[in-house]
This record gives C-alpha cells, structure tokens and sequence, in this order.
C-alpha cells in the first residue's frame, strides 16, 4: 500500500493494486460521518463492439446493454441488492455513462459489511431469462420518461448531429426495440469481458481507517478467482471529421426553445496528463469566452438573447470530444449565429490575458471548494485514474495554463464544418 | 457526534454558528421569512433575482460576478422556498477558506461587505430598481415560469398542489405568479424592498472554520433595523369529504400519476417522526412498498416513490407509468396505503426502515446546507429535534405508533397527466 500526500489541498491517498489487477484508492476524509465507495468499470454505452474475453473476433451488442447490465447486477438469487444494503442502513445506487459503468453506496455505519457487499455484489452475476424479461418492463419506462425530458432530448439531438457513425450517438439506455434483443447470454458475455478486475477501480473515501480497509479487500479479492488478465479490443467505426447535420429543429411540447451549438473536436486520442491537461485547457477558454464575467455574456444576456440556463460543456473522451454551448431561447437562430460569432472574434483576436488570471482564481476555488463533497473527490478521482491521471494534479496543472493555450484551443472551435446545431421549438 | 452550536441574538437577527473544521469552506447564509401571500409573492421572487444579479458598486452582472470571482470563486446565490405558509427568501455565499490560498487573511470580512452591498445597497435610484435590470429579470422570470411546463414530473406535482390547495396561499409556487409579473413596476419593487429589509424575520447562519469573535462584529455592522419577533404560521388541511380525481392531457410520451394525501402531522409533533417512518415504509425508499410492487413485481413504473412536507401536513406519491396502466397502478398504490394502515410490514421491515433513516440524517451532517436546514427547521417549528435527539426518537419509534400515524392520512385528490388515449376518455374525468 503506498500513500501519496497532496500538500496543496491537505488530503492523503492510499492506493494498491490487487494481484488480479483491481485498483484500489482509499481517502480518509477527517470529521465526517459517512464512508462513500464507488466501484467502477471502464465500460459503457459506447462498447458496443469488442471481442469477447477468450474470443478472437469481434462482436456487435444490443445498443443500451452496458445500462441494462447495471440494472440487473443489483437482483441475485437471494433477492435484490437494495434490501441487503437497506438492512445495514446504506444507500445504493448505480450509473452509466458513455464509458463508465459505477456501482456505490454510503452509509453511516456497518461500513465493512457494506463495502462486502458492494464488492461482492458487482464480482457475482446474476442473470436469468425470467428476470431479464421482467427488467425489459422497468427500462422501458426509463426510456419514456426521457423521451419526456426536453433538456436530454436537445443533448442527445445534437449529438447525434454531430457524429456519423460513432456509438456515442446512441441513448445510453437504448431503445424500446434494441433492448428487446437483450438476453442472460449476451449479458454475461459483456460482464465477463469488461468487469474483469484489471479493467476496475475501487474507491472509497470518508469515515474510514486505511491500513483495516485495505486488508479487508485484500482477503475479499484473493478468495476469488478471475480469468487471466488480457487488454481488452474495442472497436469504433471509422468518423468523419465533419458533423453529420449542420442544423436540424424539430418540434416538442415545450414552452421555451432549446437550442444548442455542437463543435466536435479534431484533436486524436489523448492520454494521461495532455488529456487532462487539454480538458483544463477547454474549460478555461469556455469559461472565458461563454462564463457569467465574460463579455459575451454580458451583451447577450442584456439583449435577452441569452438567460440564467445559458452554459457550456466540455466532453473529452478518449474516441470523441466535443464542445455544447447553449441554453433556452427565444430566438434560438439568432442565439447560435450570436455563439458562432463569439468564437470567431476570439479565434481572430485572442482572448485577454486580465481574464485568464481572473478564471483560474475563479476555478481554483471552486476546485477546492469540490473537494468538501465525498462523492466529487471518488466519481471523479475513479475516472480520471482509468484515463491515467490524478484528480488532483488539476490544481497545478489549472495554474500553469497560458493564454497561448487557450487561443490555441479557440482557433480549433472555429471550423464550421465541425459546427453544427439543434433545436427543441414549442409546437406551432 | 454532532458539532456544538452557538445561538444568539445579535440586535434584531438571530445567529448561528456551526463551528467546524471538515470543510475546505465557510457557508453564510441569510434567511428572510415573510406571511406567503399572493400581494407579495411575485415581487419576492423578483427581488430574490435582483439580489444575486447586480448592486450599487456592481451595476451590471459582469461586475457583480467578477468580484465574486476575485473571491476566489465564491457563490453566492439566492433561493425562495414554502416552509408552511411562510415565505423564505434565503440568500447564500460560499467561499473558499482562507488557509488554502496565499492571499486569504481577509476572505470573511471581504465575503461580508459583498453581502453587505447586495442587501443593502442595491440597483436603486430616484426610488425605483434599476429599470433596465427590473425589465429584463421579469422576462426571465416569466420563461423560468413557463419552463415548468416543460418538466413534466414537475408540472404534474404543481398541478397537484395548485388543485389540492386551491382555497390556500399555499397553491402559489414560492417563485411567484406568472399572471401578476407585468403588473410590478420598479417603484412598487422599491418599496416592497424597504418593507422587505425592514420587517422580515432573519436568521443568519454560519458553517466552516469561524469564531463568534470574528463574525459578530462584521453582523453588527450590518444596518439591520428592529423588528417585532414573529412566529411562523403552519396549519394543515383537512382533507375533502370526496376524493377529487383530475385528469389532464398534453401529448407525452409516459403518463405522470401523483396522488396526494393529507396528514395532519408537522414537523416536532409527537407524531412526526412515526409519520416519517410510515413514508419510508410505504414508499420513501429502495426497498418500500410502492417500489417494490409498482417497480419491481409489476414493471410498471421506473420511478414510484412517497414523499411528505412536514411544514404543510401532506403526503404525494408519483409514478411515472403507461397510460393504459393507470388503473392497475392506482390499485396497487391505493392497496399499499391499505396494508400499510393494517399494519401489514414485519419488525424487520420497520428497523430497516429506522437504519435508512438515520443514515439519511447522518449523512445531512456531513454537508454544511444540510446541518443549517436542520437547524433552521427546529426554529421554524420551535422544536427541539437535532439529531442526536432525532435518531433517539427513530429508534424508540414502535410499530404502533407508526400504524396509528399512517391512519391519520386522508386521500384528497388524484392527479393524471398523459396523451388522453381511448382508455381513460369520459372515465373518471370530472
């Protein structure tokens, strides 16, 4: 077990790796009541096309069977997982992203049997054509009520605008149809190949004693055996540069517009420290160019062309990255030419070196501030460690950023063939 | 278990301190509490907008933010909310601590005079808010009103309440009528704000690394003028001889169903706390009732859940489910609330419950809104329910106790959204 000591920010990480190649981080958090973990695999709704552990070729799976997946690890033979968490008083839950699947809970006390159970439950499959017919009932509703949701419908509209072939412009959860085609076999072929523990993170932050932990999950993993560890193949499909749509509106029954700018990036797969670096980099040129104490904000918030929903988001991946920047509209085409706009005057002129000294202030106590909350510190600890990065190395990394940079990563938005929008209008 | 708080009256406010070192921040918050009323919620929802947008020192909301950001990156931010029939405008600024950065000898008594300049000097002149500002912020206002019909779970409970409390201030929403807006000049607003500042109820309170030493004098420096002390005003409802059934349509994919109840059980009442296990018994969490057979045995629903305001005395359960299985869904619903008035859940089912309840209200400890919610929940209520009280009373709770305070609960109204297929027309619809 070694520990690593991040001066700066007065916390203290003990990390090891398991002999069959699970990544364990454990955070003793002083004065707090709760013990929070989250175990998460580097898996999602993207892998849709691999090899199957101790396979050679390639297969094609269900869209939305990395969500579904995480639905059913929580039911076993002996019942649903939530009970088992609920008799030690724990809250449980579980998400999917794009390429992480993370399974958690929090609780007070009787934290070493909640942390057995969170291991174990994730380590156990449990899968039968009964249960995973029932579960098709559940996610279905899933699906409508975010067919309802007008703020997710604009985020995957433009999202599919932008990609062509790429799974990223799939709905994490599927569809109606696609999860019809889910079975017990093909859910076990996609635990077995992507919750190998070499391929998970294990963090645990909180109320919490490091040396005790660490042999508990010790014991837990070397009464277990797993297949050997091989580096898992993915496969993307080959994606254009361009957007696949410059701009598409459509209908639905909102009272408000929704309008979004989607820029998907050119800049290949970046790893480690530059990956982390170039996600700092992007925030802060955004945070310049579109934040509350930019001009443009100003401006267009004055002119009601923008209000208090207006935002940005940076999205960067290891097979895709994009920029969104948007928010409610009254007149959405003239918010997006007004956004388009922005980004050019900054890509011709740069942006103002006053402003950059401001931002990082700015985002380096709101980075701190993060820090109060358990669940911030091992959601995002867990996903920058699969990327090969430290959470914590952002504060550095946030101080040493230069205005060259953030030009740079300006100029790079100004293509408008990478440029395209999406529109939710109220019905006529 | 719980940090030690300081409680006095400096002048005419109240304050707290929650003196602790956990966090790498100091939270400051302010509330005001005022009767609601239609008169005068619209324009403290405006006001609450005001507030956090810009100030004499800071005419526009760039130079507002920007020192906020020179702060390294403080928020500050306001809310409004229903506590009963109180109106609570709470205004909150969170702030990085001063030992984590180089230059942070100042940061409180910086983070006070920017409190002291949004509250007390705002965009005024000639006796009027800033007119610029005032048009543009009841625009937005107007849209964030608007946009409630475009979260649908949201509208349904709102359409809910509207109807279950449509003879009480309490159907107005705390951020104001959509309908009287336009009608509020920047005059009239000026002087609801003198009104306002002058004669509101204020609690401060303080969470993070601080003294009363070091903040007491920066409170008294503050021009708070005095005022009479008020106690807050909470009554429940007493339910409807007949249940009111309301469907509605607009063309959505997954029906919205909330039932709401009422309880005639407030916040420190003998009661409450068993009122409060019988909701996580019935559908408070994971491993409740309408979960378990809505969800779980009948995949009908992914949400379906049981919450209640314990300021108001009531109790709603929504499901997310398909249209054509409203009638099933209601029968399940309606059959959990009977086995539950029959006593029909184990010891093992009520201390489970216990356990995920005190969890909840451990974990409130670890976060600095949450301790200041809680304490500002016992002033409201004069009560005297902090947590280690709390948990005791949880675990002393008996079945009994929790059967008897679930039986208090009367059904008052069924609300229905969805597309308005053949199913439903001409049934039940009144």
């Amino acid at each position: 077990m070694e520990k690593i000591t991040f001066e700066q920010v007065k916390e203290a990480v003990y990390h090891e790796k398991m002999a069959n190649g699970l990544q364990v981080y454990l955070l003793p958090k002083q004065g707090f009541s709760k013990t929070y973990a989250v175990f998460t695999t580097n898996y999602g709704a993207i892998d849709n096309n691999f090899v199957p552990i101790g396979e050679t070729e390639f297969t094609k799976v269900p869209d939305g069977i990395a969500h579904f997946l995480e639905h059913k690890m929580f039911e076993k033979e002996d019942g649903d997982v939530f009970f088992k968490f609920g008799e030690k008083g724990a809250f449980t839950n579980a998400f999917t992203s794009f390429t992480k699947t993370a399974y958690l809970f929090s609780s007070t006390s009787r934290v070493e049997e909640n942390l057995e159970t969170l291991i174990d439950f994730v380590q156990e499959p449990y899968f039968t054509e009964e249960t995973v017919e029932k579960e098709k009932g559940i996610i279905g509703q899933e699906i409508r009520m975010y067919d309802d949701d007008p703020d997710f419908r604009a985020y995957f509209g433009v999202i599919e605008n932008m990609y062509h072939n790429h799974p990223v412009k799939i709905d994490i959860a599927g569809t109606v149809e696609s999860i019809a085609e889910i079975n017990k076999d093909l859910l076990y072929l996609c635990y077995n190949t992507f919750y190998h523990p070499s391929n998970m993170v294990l963090f645990v932050v909180g109320n919490l004693e490091p040396e005790q932990m660490m042999n508990q999950i010790r014991a837990n993993q070397a009464k277990k055996e797993f297949a050997e560890a091989a580096p898992i193949k993915r496969h993307f499909p080959e994606e254009p540069k361009t957007v696949a749509v410059k701009e598409r509106k459509i209908h639905f029954p909102v009272q408000i517009a929704k309008n979004l700018v989607g820029i998907k990036e050119d800049i290949g797969s970046l790893e480690g420290q530059a990956a982390l670096k170039q996600e700092i980099i992007g925030d802060v040129a955004l945070e310049m160019l579109f934040g509350t104490t930019s001009d443009t904000y100003l401006k267009l918030y004055n002119e009601g062309i923008i209000d208090d929903t207006f935002g940005y988001d940076y999205t960067l991946q290891d097979s895709f990255s994009f920029v969104l920047v948007g928010g409610d509209a009254k007149d959405p085409d003239k918010q997006t030419a007004k956004i388009k706009e922005a980004i050019q005057a900054a890509a011709k002129s740069g942006l103002d070196e006053a402003d950059l000294a401001l931002v990082k202030r700015k985002r380096i106590g709101q980075f701190l501030r993060s820090l109060n909350s358990p669940e911030f510190i091992a959601n995002q600890f867990s996903q920058y460690v699969m990327k090969s990065a430290s959470l914590f190395d952002i504060l550095p990394l946030m101080e040493n950023v230069t205005l060259e940079e953030v030009n740079s990563f300006v100029k790079n938005l100004d293509q408008e063939e990478r440029t395209t929008s999406f529109q939710l209008l109220p019905e006529q | 278990m719980t940090d030690k708080i300081f409680q006095e009256k400096v002048g005419p406010v109240a304050l707290t301190i929650v003196p602790t070192q956990k966090y790498k921040s100091n939270k400051i918050v302010f509330k005001f509490r005022a009767p609601l009323e239609r008169e005068t919620v619209t324009k403290r929802a405006l006001l609450s907008i005001l507030l956090e947008t810009n100030s004499k020192k800071y005419p526009t909301q760039t130079d507002f933010r920007k020192q906020l950001a020179n702060l390294y990156g403080a928020n500050f931010y306001t809310t409004t909310a229903k506590k009963g029939n109180e109106h609570v405008l709470t205004v909150i600024f969170d702030m990085i601590d001063g030992q984590y950065v180089s230059d942070g000898n100042h940061i409180l008594e910086d983070a006070f005079a920017f409190i002291e300049e949004a509250l007390f000097h705002p965009n005024v002149a000639n006796g009027a808010f800033n007119e610029e500002t005032l048009a543009r912020e009841k625009e937005n206002l107007k849209s964030s009103l608007e946009g409630i019909y475009d979260d649908k779970i949201r509208f349904a409970s709102k359409r809910l309440i509207e109807e279950m409390f449509r003879d009480d201030a309490f159907r107005f929403g705390s951020a104001g009528i959509l309908e009287d807006i336009d009608a509020i000049t920047a005059k009239d607003l000026y002087e609801y704000y003198l009104q306002f500042i002058a004669e509101d109820t204020v609690e401060i309170f303080i969470c993070g690394d601080v003294t009363k030493e070091e903040v007491m004098p920066l409170i008294e420096k503050m021009a708070f003028a005095p005022r009479a002390d008020r106690k807050g005003v909470f009554y429940t409802k007493e339910a409807p001889k007949e249940v009111r059934v309301i469907h509605e349509q607009q063309a959505i994919n997954q029906g919205k169903l909330v039932l709401g109840y009422q309880t005639d059980t407030l916040f420190g009442d003998e009661d409450f706390v068993a009122l409060q296990l019988a909701n996580g018994l019935l559908g408070g969490f994971a491993n409740s009732k309408i979960f378990i057979n809505v969800r779980e045995k009948a995949s009908l629903a992914y949400y379906a859940s049981s919450r209640i305001d314990s300021f108001k005395g009531y109790m709603v359960i929504s499901a997310g489910i398909d249209e054509v299985n409203y009638e099933q869904a209601l029968s399940i619903i309606e059959e959990q609330v009977v086995a539950m008035k029959q006593g029909d859940f184990t010891e093992d089912e009520l201390n489970q419950t216990k356990e995920m309840l005190i969890n909840q209200l451990l974990e409130t400890n670890d976060q600095a809104q949450g301790l200041i919610e809680l304490v500002y929940n016992n002033v409201l209520r004069e009560a005297n329910l902090d947590l280690e009280n709390w948990i005791a009373k949880i675990k002393q709770a008996t079945k009994e106790e929790v059967v008897a305070a679930i039986n208090k609960i009367k059904p008052d109204t069924i609300y229905f959204l969805s597309k308005g297929g053949e199913e439903l027309h001409g049934k039940n619809n009144i």
